[in-house]
């Protein structure tokens, strides 16, 4: 970047102030100006120009031109023509919106390329490209500030200048980068996974507890079960045998009693036979001669019957002859009365006849009375056999009802039934008991499987064991890559620190000319080895080989301006940017000889520079300088501003 | 390759056994030098994660 112009507006003391570095040949610039002049603001302008940051869009009413101010002239702006290469730009940062109220102002910043005209945030990004922004502390350099890098304390600015110029930014970008991922990103979301991963092993622990409890109840339910089916089968019994004492045996016995009833009966009415059969017992003795009776009774009626028929006979064939007589025979017709002579002797005696037939009747009287007098049908033995069969199956019947009798302890009574169908009844109520006890478990269980639903939900919404693996892994890859970035700059930095040390040395030889330096110091060196961490705090080195004991002998306020000088510019040349240098009290506290060798050193290098010096620095600062003066202005009073006026 | 200078190249060959870390800073590194120059670098957690979560995934 080859500073071509500068135009300042309302900046500082600058109203309106215009630099032209082009109308002169010559590589050194130089802006003379007295103290307080606005040697530093115009440094301070350049750098706005180019980077805005911390200028007057933040603090605008420190850098806001006074006499603007007071004319309310809401505008404050810097131009800065530059070559990049074979490129002109024009980059214009301005400002023309102030809120007083709020203390800021809007910046606006165009790049006007060749080709192309950039605004703001691209514009910004063109310049990181053309002159980073980091590297604005060895093109922008300030004689006094510059001497802080030889301070006890300032090894890891130093070390951090090095990495700068190293091109590091891209590995230092990389490692901030990793580190704001791990510290605003990944180290939250750890903290965060392992509270709900915490938050969801409690729940896995919850729905475990919880499923033990329906592993519980469903394992009561089992034991329920069973104890159902094992009373439903003492039940069935109980039923049994409630039926049994009610019905099969009871209805036996009840048979067998009224069986023997019967028999008790028959044996009654066989025992009125024996007794019948003992008393008919004579007639049974008696019976032949009544039979023998009876038929010598039937002879004698027969007889007499045959005897009451020849009467009979007699007695007809007699009133037959008689009718005869008086005619013809009624039986052959024949009248000749001399053969009925043969009839007239029939006898048919009539008081006879009376007597035969009133025999007869006493006979068949008799007979009849014979004829009713039945033979008993059994002999009182025949009966005594029965009523011995009845008897005998009546101690049968009983025995078999007292055997049943036994067997149920005796005939049930009313409290053992009682008893038996408590038993049921309390069976019942157990079972029904325990079947709501096994429904209202199931109940639980749906509703603790609903519980264990919504946690399972709930599980899944947290973040798991596996999520916190993740994101440890995660952290673990950015940790290592931070550390082998890490080691990767630091291994370069150590390569490149003798490289450095030599550039810086070869600098220090030609600046420090004076006597004095000469006679004290060899070069320049960095403290320690490369591993410690200090070991980038700046050391000068004396002649015998020793580093000056710059803790307890700080350098003077020269030897700090070279050493620093030395270091920047052999660091420099690292920086692989080519740009004007812009510095800022130059010579500082440099003793004329070391003032010279310094402007020797200027005019030796290939940068252009813009030097803002006071009349005496320039002075100091030799012929090698004033040779090389190119554009050259000096700032003078103009009212209570400052205005830049080229040098003829 | 990355964008970056040739001896931090060698020694990130170097110093880094691993092929899959090799290949995680490299990705990382040229993401950075492609935004090295611009004020804002959108995404850039976004980015790191992901050259993350490929490390991890080569890894497996």
């Amino acid at each position: 970047m080859k500073l071509q112009s500068v135009e300042i507006v309302n900046f500082r003391p600058y109203r309106d102030s215009h630099l032209d570095l082009t109308d002169r040949d010559g590589s050194i610039h130089v802006v003379e100006g007295d103290q307080g002049g606005g040697k530093t603001s115009l440094h301070t302008a350049i750098q706005w120009g180019l980077y805005g940051g911390d200028g007057p869009g933040t603090n605008y009413s420190e850098h806001w031109n006074e006499r603007a101010k007071q004319d309310r002239e809401e505008k404050m702006s810097v131009e800065i023509k530059f070559k990049e290469g074979e490129r002109s730009y024009t980059l214009i940062r301005e400002i023309d919106r102030f809120n007083h109220t709020q203390g800021r102002a809007y910046e606006e910043t165009t790049l006007i390329g060749n080709t192309n005209t950039y605004s703001d945030e691209e514009a910004q990004n063109q310049i990181e490209e053309i002159l980073p922004e980091q590297l604005k502390e060895f093109f922008f350099l300030d004689g006094e500030r510059i001497q802080r890098l030889i301070e006890e304390d300032a090894g890891q600015q130093v070390k951090r200048e090095i990495e700068t110029v190293l091109k590091h930014r891209t590995i230092i970008n990389a490692q901030n980068d990793l580190e704001d991922l791990l510290e605003d990103r990944l180290i939250p979301r750890r903290d965060k996974i392992e509270e709900e991963a915490s938050e969801r092993d409690e729940i896995v622990q919850e729905i475990s507890e919880y499923r033990d409890d329906i592993k519980d109840l469903k394992e009561q339910n089992e034991d329920d079960r069973d104890k159902i089916q094992e009373k439903n089968k003492i039940l069935e019994e109980t039923r049994e045998e409630l039926e049994e004492l009610n019905e099969e045996k009871i209805e036996e016995i009840n048979d067998l009693e009224a069986e023997i009833q019967v028999l008790q009966q028959d044996k009654v009415k066989i025992l009125s036979e024996l007794n019948q059969s003992w008393k008919e017992l004579r007639y049974a003795i008696l019976f032949d001669d009544v039979a023998d009776l009876k038929q010598e009774l039937k002879r004698q009626i027969k007889e007499y019957d045959e005897q009451l028929s020849e009467i009979e006979r007699n007695q007809i064939i007699y009133e037959l002859t008689e009718e005869a007589r008086e005619g013809e025979c009624p039986i052959c017709g024949n009248d000749d009365i001399e053969y009925l002579k043969q009839h007239d002797h029939e006898d048919h005696d009539e008081n006879l006849k009376e007597q035969i037939t009133e025999r007869i009747v006493e006979l068949r009287e008799m007979r009849d009375r014979l004829d009713s007098v039945e033979p008993p049908e059994d002999a009182p033995g025949d009966k005594q056999v029965r009523l011995e069969e009845i008897t005998s199956k009546i101690e049968e019947k009983q025995d078999r009802r007292d055997e049943l009798l036994d067997e149920l302890g005796g005939l049930p009574e009313e409290s053992e039934r009682d008893t038996l169908e408590q038993n049921i009844k309390q069976l019942e109520n157990d079972i029904r008991d325990l079947r709501e006890d096994i429904e209202d478990r199931e109940k639980k269980i749906q509703k603790i499987q609903q519980e264990i639903k919504k946690l399972e939900n709930k599980r899944e919404e947290r973040s798991s064991n596996k999520d916190l693996e993740e994101v440890t892994d995660k952290i673990g890859a950015a940790k290592t890559a931070i550390e082998k970035l890490k080691t990767i700059r630091e291994k370069h930095v150590r390569e490149k620190r003798k490289k450095i040390r030599d550039e810086m040395n070869e600098v220090f030889d030609q600046v420090a000319q004076s006597e004095f330096m000469n006679e004290r110091y060899k070069g320049l060196d960095f403290r320690g080895t490369p591993d410690e961490d200090d070991s980038y705090v700046l050391q000068l080195v004396e002649v015998d080989g020793e580093t000056k004991d710059m803790v307890n002998h700080q350098p003077s306020a020269g030897e700090s301006q070279l050493t620093a000088l030395s270091f920047i510019f052999g660091l420099n040349k690292y920086a692989r940017y080519s740009s004007t240098v812009v510095f800022d009290t130059v010579a500082g506290r440099l003793d004329l000889t070391n003032s010279e060798a310094q402007g020797e050193f200027f005019a030796s290098l290939d940068e252009p520079l813009l030097l803002l010096v006071t009349d005496s620095e320039l002075r100091d600062l030799g012929k090698s300088v004033q040779q090389e003066i190119g554009a050259h202005y000096e700032i003078k009073p103009e009212g209570k501003d400052s205005k830049l006026k080229k040098v003829k | 390759m990355t964008g970056i200078d040739p001896d931090i190249e060698d020694i990130l060959d170097e110093e880094v056994k691993d092929f899959h870390t090799k290949q995680m800073l490299r990705e990382i590194l040229d993401w950075e030098d492609q935004q090295l120059y611009k004020t804002r670098r959108r995404g850039k957690k976004d980015a790191l994660e992901g050259f993350l979560d490929n490390y991890l995934e080569d890894k497996k």
